[in-house]
């Protein structure tokens, strides 16, 4: 009787296995075929990669809501999204055709718009700075155009780290930045540690070359959203109790973004 | 008395074939991987419900490739309530591993193995696959990306972990189907933010750690990797410490362990040592391991162990200590010594040297009681005296063992993987002088004194005019000396792709090494008395490898021109001594055939292994391919063996075997991974069952105890006994990943049958089924892992002679707390064993015809139920990195006749460096 119940228990395991195995439970959370989705869905121009504490997010219909911070990690910025922080807020912006990044300080407001290919990496894109300040990387390869409009200037790349204020102010930690003044049409390039600085006007551009000093301190609060962290592994050569030259091998996580 | 040596002989047959499904208290229970994956770690579990580590004496994995000769050894430790080993990559060798497990219990008479049912015949056969390595998988072609987050190789904090992907293809061009994202190889797809052209993720839960991202993108035929990339997840508030660069001073861990245990009523403490160090300076490595218990008896064969590797490059390395050798198939292979093992490999590995040195078994010494004197009084004048025997007998567990040494060598010329030519050696003797060993009443007058004083004068005085007058219980205590040596040669072609290996090796076994190489007058005892003295001299001469004398198993002596005139002795050479292999293998991607031939004699013996079937001859053909880009692996194979290699037996047995396995072993986790085989094996040695007498008495002729036939003169025979039997082996196995409720399931499920159906013997059917279930399952959510499983075993021998059932079942998990830093864990199992057995006797008619003789099964059924619970439940908790505390539990109870209440309580403190 008892051989019949542990016959009985391990067929019921059996039944209990095959239904879980069987049960395809891919179905549990359905991804709908790829022909539903084409159409419905693109790709976003940029997402909020990462912000502190208080960042808008305005959108095309200007509806505008507040990123939790809890929940929003990743936000999706679309053609004609408006991005902006308040008086402490920060936010790191990634450009989804190729990685580019725009760090945007406190009190800075910016409107994203562009088209991307479905195929390509090469897009178009262009950040209106209707205030503050935001410091950008591109990507030099397949990047199409970049550009970053001021009301006065407007500052074309491809392939740089530089900053610009929403005032026509541009600089170039790297690479190479073509800075037009939006009324005479007046276009110089700026190379590696120049300035350039168009006036009220947008007529006439002023550029001059940056001292280290006036670099780092244009650069500093740019490292707010560096919390990605670079491994890399660092040497220590000490002598220990017993005289031994010793080598410690550390791995560091130096920040980056 | 003919029928009482059959009968006993016969019934002792019996109990050994079937003492293996035995009547212990204890099941092994283990689900065998339905693949062995050669680019992983492949970790085998076996697990015992209710053993505690006080009662293990050895557990020992025993495992061959691909029909390999014998088997090579591994002892397996027993950790965390499991024995447990794994085979690494560069271990698994071949298309397939048959292995099985035994385990030796220090009050157990017996052994317990898995697979139950004559585990060497019958190991647990797995194929070997070459997994799914990410350059094996196919790139998918046209699909651009961009990496948004993590960047490949960065690290990030918990909270900040956000996994972004940018797809750029163009639809029309691509195969339909679909993106799927893994992250840590789980698919995550459906809780992932995708589209068309992007996917991003935030995943919950991450460990600090390495962790993996991987994109496939799966069609309705294939899965091709898009991309995959590492990322890590740390806390910034700390630096990551990877330890000094390779240096002298060693790293490593100790584990000290307290134990309390009862058990039936018994309290007993125990407490162990155990520790691992190593460290490196350049080329030279070293590592050191040492387990001390409070355990170590002077009658069991060392329960302390330690050992030291070290090596500088390739070209140098040593073990001491307790350590498990590897010479060749023939000679050693995987048995534990205490010694030394060293190579050197030196001209490009041009010049290869070994060298073993140690001893195999240390000595036990005997305990002897007091010489018994039986008086023998005439039948008809019961106060007359007609004799004395004097017995001198063994305490209980007191007979021993003598110090067995072991000293061995190969020598190999050339590069293995082009061509070398080896000669090896191996000698292992015991030392007569390592343990006081009474043969006769002289030995004992140099024992102690308490053995014999309590006999009379007159007693002493017989045995010291005639000391063989002594006899010892059970026979005394033979020391052994065995020899084997050979050659062998290896060369290969078209990369290592084709090659051949060939191995020879003679073996000698003295089993009593007493008294020397044989001496004239021995040889005249013989029979030898023309014996030549420059004969003996070369025997004299061996004597430094092997002691040639009447007790080696094979006397290299032989009459010439018997019964002649001329009759007289030469030397020769056996036959029987010798082992050989050779085998030629073309090893390609996609094909794997070998065919190997054997040829080994009845008298050969390696006393460091003695898994290697002897008196066997034939040819094993394998071949393994691959189909559907590496998915589907299928091997067949064909044997054909047979004995009586030397014409000493009067019939022999050929013995065929079919087998074909089939693996599915998918690239797509979504897909399970399936084995299934059988093999087909029929012995037969031509011998014809026959015995009218039984067959008119029984109508069975084959319950007959003897077989017969008549001469053409009318005159009743007795026969080799037939044999003829088949065996069929299937088995099945399904693995599967699947995930369901925030759970990532594993599940696995084992089916395995044996069937063997003997023709000619009523009682030598066996019928054996086991099915095992295991799931294990990790919380995606929760640091939650648990397990559950079920085995069920049924056995049927003997048409009724022993049915075993065997039911189990075993539910655990572990979860983590406070960060990871305390871990708790449990499991319980529960095992039910019915056995139901009759025994078999001999009906001889009430004459003293033994050719009517006939075996029947008793009516009287003798049953024996008993269940086990075990619950087994600890917790470790880790202060930092360096020192941990682990606390376990476990509480057996056995139901039943013999009913038994065991619990054990250990505490472990770890301490890593």
């Amino acid at each position: 009787m008892k051989t019949l119940r542990s016959i009985a228990v391990s067929l019921i395991l059996v039944v209990v296995c095959s239904a879980m195995l069987g049960s395809d439970s891919y179905r549990e959370d359905p991804v709908p075929p790829m022909k539903e989705q084409i159409g419905q869905q693109v790709r976003p121009l940029a997402v909020v990669r990462r912000f502190k504490p208080t960042v808008f997010l305005t959108n095309k219909e200007a509806r505008e809501r507040k990123l939790d911070l809890t929940q929003d990690l990743g936000e999706s910025l679309y053609s004609g999204d408006t991005l902006s922080t308040n008086k402490e807020g920060y936010a790191l912006v990634i450009f989804t055709a190729d990685g580019t990044v725009a760090k945007v300080k406190p009190e800075s407001m910016l409107i994203v718009s562009g088209e991307t290919l479905a195929d390509s990496k090469i897009s178009k894109r262009r950040i209106d700075m209707e205030q503050g300040e935001a410091n950008f990387v591109v990507e030099p390869i397949g990047s199409g155009t970049f550009e970053v409009a001021t009301s006065r200037s407007v500052a074309s790349v491809k392939g740089t780290d530089f900053g610009t204020k929403a005032y026509g102010y541009v600089w170039v930690n790297e690479g190479q930045v073509d800075v037009t003044a939006l009324n005479s049409g007046q276009t110089i390039s700026l190379y590696e540690q120049m300035y350039a600085q168009v006036d009220p006007d947008g007529n006439n551009i002023e550029s001059g070359t940056l001292s280290d000093q006036e670099k780092n301190n244009l650069n500093e609060g740019y490292d707010e959203m560096d919390e990605e962290l670079i491994e890399k592994t660092i040497k220590v050569r000490f002598r220990d109790a017993n005289g031994q030259i010793r080598e410690i091998e550390v791995n560091i996580f130096e920040k980056g973004n | 008395m003919i029928k009482g040596v059959l009968k006993t002989v016969f019934l002792l047959g019996l109990a050994v074939l079937y003492s293996k499904n035995g009547f212990s208290q204890y099941t092994v229970q283990h689900q065998p991987p339905t693949v062995l994956d050669r680019t992983v770690d492949n970790a085998l579990q076996f697990f015992v419900p209710g053993i505690l580590e006080t009662d293990v004496s050895e557990a020992l994995l025993f495992y061959r490739f691909d029909g390999d000769l014998g088997y090579s050894q591994r002892e397996i430790f027993f950790i965390n309530g499991a024995f447990t080993t794994s085979f690494g990559p560069e271990e698994l060798t071949g298309t397939g591993v048959e292995y099985y497990f035994q385990l030796s219990l220090r009050n157990a008479d017996q052994d317990l193995f898995y697979p139950e049912t004559l585990p060497s015949e019958n190991p647990v056969e797995v194929q070997i696959v070459d997994g799914a390595p990410e350059d094996e998988i196919r790139r998918a072609d046209g699909i651009e990306y961009t990496i948004l987050s993590p960047r490949p190789g960065n690290g990030l904090a918990l909270n900040d972990v956000y996994v972004g992907i940018s797809l750029f293809y163009d639809k029309e061009t691509l195969e339909p189907g679909e993106f799927r994202l893994f992250v840590d190889n789980v698919d995550v797809t459906a809780r992932a933010d995708t589209s068309d052209y992007f996917i991003s993720y935030v995943p919950k839960g991450l460990k600090m750690g390495t962790h993996t991202v991987r994109l496939d993108y799966v069609t309705a035929t294939e899965s091709l990797n898009v991309t995959g990339w590492e990322f890590r997840v740390v806390d910034p508030k700390k630096a990551s410490y990877s330890g000094l660069a390779p240096r002298l001073i060693p790293a490593g861990r100790v584990e000290l362990t307290a134990r309390n245990q009862v058990i039936s009523g018994d309290i007993n403490n125990a407490f162990t040592g155990r520790t691992y160090l190593s460290g490196a300076k350049g080329l030279f490595k070293y590592s050191l391991n040492a387990y001390i218990t409070s355990q170590e008896s002077n009658r069991l064969q060392p329960q302390n162990r330690y050992g030291l590797s070290m090596a500088f490059g390739k070209w140098w390395s040593l073990d001491a200590g307790h350590i498990y050798p590897n010479m060749s198939r023939f000679t050693i292979s995987g048995r534990r010594i205490f010694g030394v093992n060293t190579s050197m490999h030196l001209l490009w590995e041009g010049l290869n040297v070994q060298f073993i040195y140690g001893q195999i078994n240390r000595k036990v010494t005997n305990l002897y009681n007091p010489i018994e004197v039986d008086t023998i009084f005439s039948a008809s004048q019961p106060d007359s005296v007609l004799d004395k025997t004097y017995t001198l007998g063994f305490k209980s567990a007191g007979r021993g063992t003598f110090n067995r040494k072991i000293i061995g060598g190969r020598i190999g010329i050339g590069n293995p993987r082009k061509f070398q030519f080896g000669l090896q050696a191996m000698k292992v003797e015991d030392d007569t002088t390592s343990l006081f060993n009474v043969v006769n009443f002289r030995d004992v007058l140099e024992g102690s004194s308490d053995l014999y004083t309590h006999l009379s004068i007159a007693d002493q005085n017989r045995l010291i005019d005639n000391p063989d007058l002594l006899q010892i219980q059970g026979g005394t205590v033979r020391p052994k000396g065995n020899f084997v040596a050979g050659a062998d040669l290896r060369f290969s072609f078209d990369e290592n792709k084709i090659r051949f290996n060939t191995e020879t090796v003679a073996s000698a076994l003295n089993d009593n090494i007493y008294g020397g190489p044989l001496d004239s007058l021995a040889a005249a005892d013989l029979g030898f008395e023309d014996i030549d003295q420059s004969n003996l001299d070369i025997l004299g001469q061996l004597a430094r490898y092997i002691i040639i004398n009447e007790n080696i198993n094979i006397l290299p002596i032989r009459f010439k021109d018997f019964n002649t005139d001329s009759s007289s002795t030469e030397v020769f050479f056996p036959t029987s001594v010798l082992g050989s292999n050779s085998e030629l293998i073309f090893n390609y991607p996609k094909n794997r055939l070998s065919i190997q031939y054997r040829w080994v004699g009845p008298d050969f013996v390696s006393l460091a292994n003695s898994t290697i079937r002897k008196d066997i001859a034939g040819f094993t053909i394998s071949d393994r391919f691959r189909l559907f880009r590496n998915q589907l692996y299928i091997t067949l194979g064909y044997e054909t063996l047979n004995d009586n290699v030397s014409n000493s037996k009067n019939a022999t047995t050929d013995t065929y075997s079919y087998r074909t396995n089939v693996s599915w072993f998918p690239v797509k986790e979504v897909l399970p991974r399936v084995s299934a085989g059988f093999r087909y094996r029929k012995r037969d040695n031509s011998v014809n069952r026959y015995n009218p007498i039984v067959e008119m008495i029984t109508g069975n002729q084959n319950v007959a105890v003897q077989n017969i036939r008549v001469t053409t003169d009318g005159d009743t025979l007795i026969t080799p006994t037939p044999r003829l039997n088949t065996t069929l082996n299937l088995n099945f196995s399904i693995t599967q990943q699947v995930r369901f409720m925030d759970m990532v399931h594993d599940a696995t499920i084992s089916l395995s049958t044996l069937d063997t159906k003997d023709e000619v013997f009523e009682f030598g059917d066996v019928k054996n089924s086991a099915l095992s279930m295991n799931i294990t399952s990790r919380f995606e959510t929760i640091p939650l892992r648990t397990q559950l499983g079920s085995t069920i075993n049924h056995t049927q021998s003997g048409n009724g002679l022993l049915n075993i059932d065997i039911f189990g079942m075993y539910a655990g998990g572990s979860y983590f707390l406070l960060d990871g830093k305390l871990n708790v864990n449990a499991r319980l199992a529960f095992t039910n064993n019915i056995t139901r057995s009759r025994s078999l006797t001999v009906v001889d008619n009430g004459d003293f015809d033994i050719y009517n003789d006939y075996f029947e099964l008793t009516s009287a059924l003798n049953k024996n139920r008993f269940s086990t619970y075990v619950l087994v439940a600890g917790a470790e908790y880790k202060f930092d990195n360096h020192h941990s505390f682990i606390f376990d539990s476990n509480f057996t109870n056995v139901t039943g006749e013999n009913s038994l209440n065991d619990r054990i309580v250990q505490l472990r403190y770890i301490y890593r460096f």
